[in-house]
């Protein structure tokens, strides 16, 4: 009898095993599938592409709402292990990524070796480096603005409504407005508009004037939306002719070919230095510093503002476009060409909170 | 009897009930005790503090914003259910009568809309009552109207549109189990007496069918008090509902303390409605759509 180098049982464990070790080649070769809440508009198409190839992973989705929304969830229990990465203004989740003392920091410590385009933050965006006692937690990723976003074809730019605030608010354009449901924007805007000129710092008194403002207002609204594509839906359909609105909103509905566009209010349009942030229990860390390095370097910076409509924070923004699209990104608000007021946390945020849940349900 | 053997009975008569006691402890009785604690706890601008306040209902009581819409939402429910009855009824009343694979492919119908998601199931409205929806559409063409009627999307009566069409199944359902069992030879007999086909109506089949309706009502009820997709899509700024309010405090606003508390004040008037109901007509009917 023939004896064999490897008997019946040794062949049946072998071949029970190679599926087992083909799995771990597999997934040694398939990319980390990340969970990132950031606006769609800056991780779709052929920013997705690049963001993906290059830091070699995959990016799930996680619907990007607001920045109170975003840090409202990384702040809920658990919250901090179910993202990878996430994006959220710096004037509005300084304070409450940072935790209220060492320690408590709800985003991870950034490897800045991890991150060499780190360098590439310009100067006029330092200031909102996120960092506590030497460690940096936040970098800048893109800047911003919300005004109000109108049919174009129907409001005239010579209408002085659309150099205001208080398009979205008098009764000019009378149920067929829209506003936005989160407090710290529509509050702020209210206020800009009654002449606050630091809303951030009202007292709750004077939240609760521009609380009675909006609820005095309200009549003149057909519906408040949550998200950029309801918004678009919205204006496209010509449920509304103008809203409050964001670059993602105007993106979208000029995408599509219709003439919308945004205003440019006199009190000031609410602008933004948005960072990115790896929240502190993520799991896959090397991934998210690999997807972070990668969504402030070449050559996903150099698509962004054409792309997305916002425009890189960093030394590489505005490269190869005119000065028009720097204008439209928001650049002005830098240089001092277009009014601004940053959107920053409210000393009162409860106040303001519970002002918006009166506002709504009035 | 020994201690033992009494014990042994006790144990096997509590045995058929433990499944269902184990299921209301970990879906019901818990999450409520968690809600309760919850709404007891402190919200920071750094996330919740388990350090125990009555500031969210000091907040709720507050202003009278927030009992008002409660009250908005039990009688926007109410009436919710209300036409849900009548729009239900009359074709839970043709499905009974319906015979064969007829009454199969009217039943399909019925289900057909509900495969698809709730979400969607409220969205179809948007393009129906939109200002250049359907409805307008067909007005303005038709020289009904000059103007497209604003009031058709984002208002109450969206909502109650939106609440009736997600939830009719819901009503009509119980409402024609009830009228399937009923023995037709009863409508017959009443009629031989001389009854009318409005009166049979009225003493015979509705009375008969009553458990149905007390069933499909509970159930619209409820599930319209718990509303949130639909007021949120549909109802613009008249027709938020209390789901909303809530929802907005455990997500964009981060106040789930305040979240809570207006979850348990919910839960606790949803309760006395419901107390009052079964008061009235028995819990049993309207909870099991049995007879007192």
């Amino acid at each position: 009898m023939t004896r064999h180098l490897l008997g019946r049982r040794d062949m049946m464990l072998l071949g029970a095993g190679l599926p087992l070790l083909g799995a771990n080649a597999a997934s040694a070769q398939s990319p980390t599938s990340l969970t990132v809440m950031i606006p769609n508009i800056a991780v779709n198409g052929k920013l997705r592409e690049i963001a993906e190839a290059q830091a070699r992973v995959k990016i799930v989705d996680d619907p990007f709402v607001s920045t109170p929304d975003t840090v409202s969830k990384v702040l809920a229990p658990g919250g901090t292990s179910r993202y990878d990465l996430i994006m959220a203004q710096s004037g509005y989740s300084r304070v409450p990524m940072l935790g209220p003392k060492a320690g408590a920091e709800k985003a991870a410590p950034l490897d800045l070796s991890k991150i060499p385009n780190a360098a590439n933050v310009a100067d006029l965006f330092k200031p909102d480096i996120v960092s506590r006692d030497g460690v940096t937690y936040g970098l800048p990723y893109f800047i911003g603005y919300d005004s109000v976003v109108y049919n174009a074809d129907v409001i005239s730019d010579k209408d002085p409504y659309t150099q205001s605030w208080g398009m979205i608010f008098d009764d000019k354009y009378a149920g067929k407005i829209a506003w936005f449901d989160t407090a710290v924007q529509m509050l702020t805007a209210a206020a800009l508009y009654l002449g606050k000129t630091a809303p951030e710092t009202m007292t709750p008194d004077e939240v609760a004037d521009v609380g009675k403002f909006l609820i005095s207002k309200k009549k003149n609204v057909r519906t408040i939306w949550t998200t950029f594509s309801q918004a678009a839906s919205l204006l496209s359909s010509g449920e509304v002719l103008c809203a409050y609105g964001s670059i993602p909103v105007r993106m979208e509905l000029q995408q599509q070919g219709k003439n919308f566009t945004n205003a440019w209010p006199k009190e000031g349009v609410l602008s933004f230095v948005s960072d990115l942030y790896i929240p502190k229990d993520s799991t896959h860390l090397d991934a998210a510093h690999a997807l972070f390095n990668t969504l402030i370097g070449p050559p996903y910076v150099d698509q962004l503002a054409t792309v997305s409509g916002y425009l890189p924070a960093n030394k590489l923004a505005g490269a190869g476009l005119s000065e028009e699209q720097k204008l439209r990104a928001g650049f002005g608000i830098y240089t001092g060409q277009t009014k601004a007021t940053p959107l920053k946390l409210p000393t009162a945020l409860n106040v303001w909170i519970e002002t918006w849940s009166k506002v709504k349900s009035a | 009897m020994t201690a033992r053997s009494a014990a042994r009975s006790f144990g096997a008569e509590l045995l058929p009930i433990l499944p269902g006691g184990l299921w209301l402890l970990v879906f019901a009785v818990v999450p409520f005790f968690f809600l309760i604690v919850m709404s007891l706890w402190t919200a920071t601008v750094f996330g919740i503090e388990p350090e125990w306040t009555l500031e969210s209902y000091r907040t709720v009581f507050a202003d009278p914003v927030y009992v008002l819409i409660v009250l908005k939402t039990l009688r926007i429910s109410l009436v919710s259910t209300v036409i849900s009855l009548l729009v239900s009824y009359p074709l839970a009343m043709f499905l009974a009568r319906m015979q064969g694979r007829a009454k199969a492919m009217f039943l399909f119908a019925l289900f057909l809309p509900f495969w698809s998601s709730y979400l969607v199931r409220s969205f179809t409205w948007l393009p129906i009552l939109g200002r250049n929806g359907l409805i307008n559409h067909a007005l303005i063409s038709a020289g009904v109207m000059s103007a497209p009627i604003d009031a058709l999307l984002f208002d109450e009566f969206a909502v109650y549109v939106g609440l009736v069409y997600v939830y009719t199944l819901f009503m009509t359902l119980p409402i024609y189990l009830s009228l399937d069992r009923l023995d037709p030879a009863l409508g017959e007999a009443a009629s031989d007496l001389g009854g009318r086909p409005v009166q049979v109506f009225r003493r015979v089949t509705l009375p008969l069918s009553l458990p149905g309706v007390w069933s499909g009502c509970t159930m619209v009820f409820l599930l319209s008090v718990g509303a949130y997709v639909t007021p949120s899509l549909l109802g613009g700024t008249s027709g938020i509902m209390v789901g909303n309010v809530i929802a907005g405090q455990f997500l964009e606003s981060n106040n789930w303390p305040l979240g809570a508390a207006l979850s348990v004040l919910v839960i606790g008037m949803v309760i006395v409605s419901v107390t009052l109901a079964g008061m009235r007509v028995g819990l049993r009917q309207l909870f099991l759509g049995q007879g007192r």
